[in-house]
């Protein structure tokens, strides 16, 4: 009996020690967490263009914020889905644990997507979507409300004056094409028949100078002109400028560069809805972490977007949203 | 009761000292090695969080001192050009002729490219006059046309400050043709020493470079950063002002702002948010560094990983020493213990305990072995002294029985001698002459049975020469039973017994049987007889003392249960069955092995 007690005293006295070791040992040998890899595959890499290119750096931001190894890889066109497949096959063989991209065609890649998933590689969609549920995540403006204040915007400056309005989008059959067209007929409202026609440049800001050109030629009346990127809104831009027809042409756009924001300053922008690049990168590799953590996220993240004037041009906030900080 | 209760000492709920002396060993030291924990972690806690804001203090401030100094060399530079006679002849002079303009505006030039050669930190150096005159960086750039430069925030704060210098916050350059840079921009009003008026503006615009550089050099932590801003709460600069701007993050300005000292915690999540600033008087700026506690106390969570391990292992140490120590206390204490629990069961052989200790539980043992050795030798004495006594009332007993016998038998051969019976007389005088020298040649109290039915056959054959017509006999002795060892003259009383009570009032023949057999451990005689039997009122008096007086009646049956009882026990002894005109029968019960107490 004394002698079971003494052993019992023992044995308990030993597993204490061991599970304190035990505990040591454990915190000790604690691997070092193996870094997510995650590819971005934005609709274009272009050093010219501020969207991709505050985009990127926003993702890279999130990507070092979080450890993750960021890899950016894209073609040189927004209209060549063909190549964004291509480069999406090789992306999918490489198995990372998670692909973030923005999709340049509305349905041509939505197969490939799916064997994304089938593949157990988690999928974000940055900016566009396809046409069916296929991701883990969306991280986008919401491109029908952007478009809708657009076109109240434009709605409400229209006057007197009967309206005659064109529109140049950037690829035809991407989501933003198509869900900014919609939400700027929705916010003209009485005016939305007025809108003569929907021409495409894919994303060349020439084509887009071009088409404008052409456009100001086919309607002597043509009051209003809505470009629905950065390529198409900044490519407009300059051919009523050197039509000298910004006093008659009430112009509009999507996004924002420097050149648009001279534009503006120069008086022919009357108005652009720009996004925020920045926050759509860094919330889109910063929410896919958390997902890769299985942390509850909100499946579409909406990044929000702003009218900007000449009136609010240089506020403070706007400041803050039109130039990125960079050191 | 409850009382009692109340007063049993806490220690006292232990089932033994042992576990008493043990729990409560250990709990002392537990205690007082927690409290000893506690205070060690609390104090190396507070005093490495000292350190490390002192530590931090001293960083922000000399990376404050580093900034002012950057300024300082900044301001230096706008004196020297905004005082130099070329930019004072090139942009306010009027007699100059255009040629010598022409020297003094690439002397200017090169002013501006010896200050910028080399500096990343210089995005842009610019002079603007009133008359419309400006130069920009080398000459590659230009205003931009769009914008109206005098109405511009440092520029009005250049021109209406008191010593002519302004220093602006973080804001987009956008007075540079196609560059909306953050800069921020140190501006000087020119006067025209002509006119003593000012009548333009040398700016320099700088861009993050120096100042990323001061405040990502001295992070502390591994998480931690060090950021600026300005008197009114905006940021100079953030090594995340672009997630700052685009909404992403928040840094806790205005808690900064209102704070009086020179630190402040805030919570974030599970750690802790050290801030600590200094504010320079020169520029206005407060340099704030931050730091999450948790990497401040990382040496301090080893510390305290090695106190809570020390703690553990000194707890277990205890408990183990523990036991050995109420082990070494109880175990004589045990032992004494176990020596009294035989002794209270009578076992005295093993009883003496060996002393181990000199200390009190030694005396004790010592007064103890003493004590029972005085147990011992009294219950010896006292045995002793119980077996002379039975010897001697054996004696008496025994002593009793021989005149009552010698009177009856004398009794029978006056009685034969009257009626002339010389033949029987004979016979019974010599039958009883070998019963008497039966009796009384015998030293030993024990005789074999089959020498007690010897003599009861002698004691017969008198009888039945007495009640020639009314006696007969039979008797029967198992072989294994006849050496079996007996208290001599037990039979020969029960036998007269069952003649004078039983047969001598039958009418015509009496049978008298004797048989002696075994019966598992015991030996049985049983003395029957086929008289007139006894009622059951007679058979519960049978051994009533009374009747040792009374002349003839029972004398021997008290005097025979008696001696069997005193020598075998109380399991032992004779018993009666009887009932009225059958017949009564004495049944004499002794050991096989002739009695445990043989007089050795």
């Amino acid at each position: 009996m004394k002698h079971k007690r003494k052993k019992i005293l023992i044995a308990a006295a030993v597993l204490c020690l061991a599970v304190v070791i035990g505990f040591i040992v454990h915190r000790l040998l604690k691997p070092e967490k193996e870094p997510y890899r995650i590819v971005l595959i934005p609709k274009i890499v272009d050093e010219t263009n501020d969207f991709w290119t505050s985009l990127i750096s926003g993702a890279e931001m999130a990507a070092q914020e979080f450890g993750v190894e960021l890899e950016v890889r894209a073609g040189t066109s927004e209209e060549d889905f063909e190549g964004q497949n291509q480069i999406l096959q090789e992306v999918i063989l490489e198995k990372p644990d998670a692909i973030l991209m923005a999709p340049c065609s509305f349905t041509e890649s939505t197969e490939l997507l799916k064997e994304v998933r089938k593949q157990k590689i988690r999928l974000g969609l940055v900016d566009s979507i396809v046409n069916e549920s296929v991701e883990d995540l969306i991280v986008a403006t919401d491109n029908v409300y952007a478009g809708k204040c657009l076109g109240e915007y434009v709605a409400g400056q229209i006057g007197d004056i009967e309206p005659c309005i064109a529109v140049i989008g950037h690829v035809k059959g991407s989501s933003t094409a198509q869900q900014r067209e919609a939400g700027i007929r929705d916010g003209l409202g009485e005016y939305e028949p007025y809108i003569k026609e929907v021409v495409y440049c894919g994303s060349v800001y020439d084509k887009a100078y071009e088409l404008a050109g052409e456009l100001m030629d086919k309607y002597p009346d043509l009051n209003v002109l809505i470009g629905l990127n950065e390529y198409s809104a900044v490519g407009m831009a300059r051919a009523v400028r050197d039509a000298g027809k910004e006093d008659v042409i009430f112009v509009v756009g999507f996004d924002s560069s420097i050149e648009e924001i001279q534009l503006m300053e120069e008086g022919i922008f009357q108005g652009i809805v720009i996004q925020k690049p920045f926050n759509i990168g860094y919330l889109s590799v910063s929410q896919m972490v958390k997902f890769l953590e299985n942390q509850n996220i909100k499946h579409n993240v909406d990044s929000g977007y702003e009218l900007i004037t000449m009136e609010n041009l240089y506020t403070e906030e706007n400041q803050k949203l039109l130039f990125p900080f960079v050191e | 009761m409850t009382k009692e209760k109340k007063k049993k000492p806490l220690l006292g709920r232990f089932s033994s000292i042992r576990w008493a002396m043990l729990v409560s060993f250990s709990s002392i030291m537990l205690v007082a090695l927690l409290i000893f924990l506690i205070i060690a972690l609390n104090y190396t806690s507070n005093t490495v969080l000292e350190n490390a804001i002192d530590y931090s203090s001293q960083l922000i401030t000399q990376v404050n001192y580093d900034i002012d100094s950057y300024i300082d060399y900044m301001e230096n530079i706008s004196s020297m050009v905004s005082e130099s006679s070329d930019v004072q002849g090139y942009f306010f002079g009027e007699n100059s002729s255009v040629a010598e303009s022409e020297n003094q505006r690439s002397r200017i030039q090169a002013q501006f490219s010896t200050i910028m050669e080399g500096r990343k930190d210089i995005s842009n150096i610019a002079i603007t006059t009133h008359n419309g005159k400006s130069m920009v960086n080398v000459g590659n750039s230009e205003l931009n046309k769009t914008v109206d430069i005098e109405n511009l925030d440092w520029y009005g704060a250049a021109m209406n400050s008191e010593d002519g210098i302004a220093l602006s916050s973080s804001h987009v350059q956008n007075a540079i043709r196609s560059s909306y840079q953050w800069v921020i921009t140190l501006s000087r009003a020119l006067t025209n020493k002509w006119t003593g008026e000012r009548e333009g503006v040398f700016f320099i615009d700088l861009n993050y470079e120096a100042i990323s550089t001061l405040c990502n050099n001295n992070k502390i932590g591994k998480r931690g950063y060090v950021f600026i801003i300005d008197s009114g709460g905006n940021l100079i600069y953030h090594p995340k002002q672009q997630l700052i701007y685009g909404g992403l993050l928040n840094e806790y300005i205005s808690e900064i702002m209102e704070c009086e000292t020179d630190y402040l915690e805030l919570p974030d999540g599970d750690d802790t948010r050290l801030y600590t600033k200094c504010t320079s008087e020169k520029t206005g700026w407060t340099v704030v560094g931050m730091a999450y506690t948790s990497e401040l106390l990382k040496n301090n969570k080893q510390t305290q990983l090695l106190y809570i391990m020390m703690a553990i292992i000194l707890i277990v140490a205890t408990v183990l020493v523990s036991v050995g120590i109420a082990a070494a206390i109880t175990k004589p204490v045990e032992q004494l213990r176990d020596a009294m629990e035989r002794v209270e069961h009578g076992e005295f052989a093993n009883a003496n305990v060996e002393v181990m200790v000199n200390n009190e539980i030694g005396s004790l043992t010592n007064s103890f072995n003493v004590m029972t050795d005085q147990i011992q030798k009294l219950m010896e004495q006292n045995i002793y002294e119980q077996k002379q006594k039975r010897k001697s009332e054996l004696r008496a007993l025994q002593a009793q029985i021989n005149p009552h016998f010698l009177y009856n038998t004398l009794d029978s051969i006056i009685w034969m001698a009257e009626g002339k019976k010389n033949r029987e007389v004979v016979l019974m005088t010599s039958a009883l002459a070998r019963l008497l020298r039966q009796s009384i040649s015998a030293e030993n109290e024990l005789v074999p049975l089959i020498q007690e039915i010897d003599y009861v056959k002698n004691y017969l054959a008198i009888q039945k020469m007495r009640y020639k017509d009314k006696l007969e006999y039979e008797i029967e002795v198992e072989p294994s039973v006849k050496f079996v060892q007996i208290i001599k003259l037990v039979l020969q009383p029960l036998v007269e017994n069952a003649i004078y009570h039983g047969l001598k009032y039958k009418e015509g023949m009496g049978h008298l049987s004797i048989r002696a057999y075994m019966k598992e451990t015991q030996v049985c005689i049983e003395i029957a007889d086929d008289g007139v039997g006894m009622t059951q009122e007679v058979l519960d008096h049978i051994f009533d003392q009374h009747k040792i007086d009374s002349s003839r009646n029972g004398v021997g049956v008290y005097n025979v249960q008696q001696r069997l009882q005193l020598y075998y026990g109380e399991d032992y002894g004779v018993r009666f069955v009887s009932s009225p005109n059958e017949g009564t029968t004495a049944i004499v019960s002794i050991p096989a092995s002739g009695g445990e107490e043989n007089e050795a």
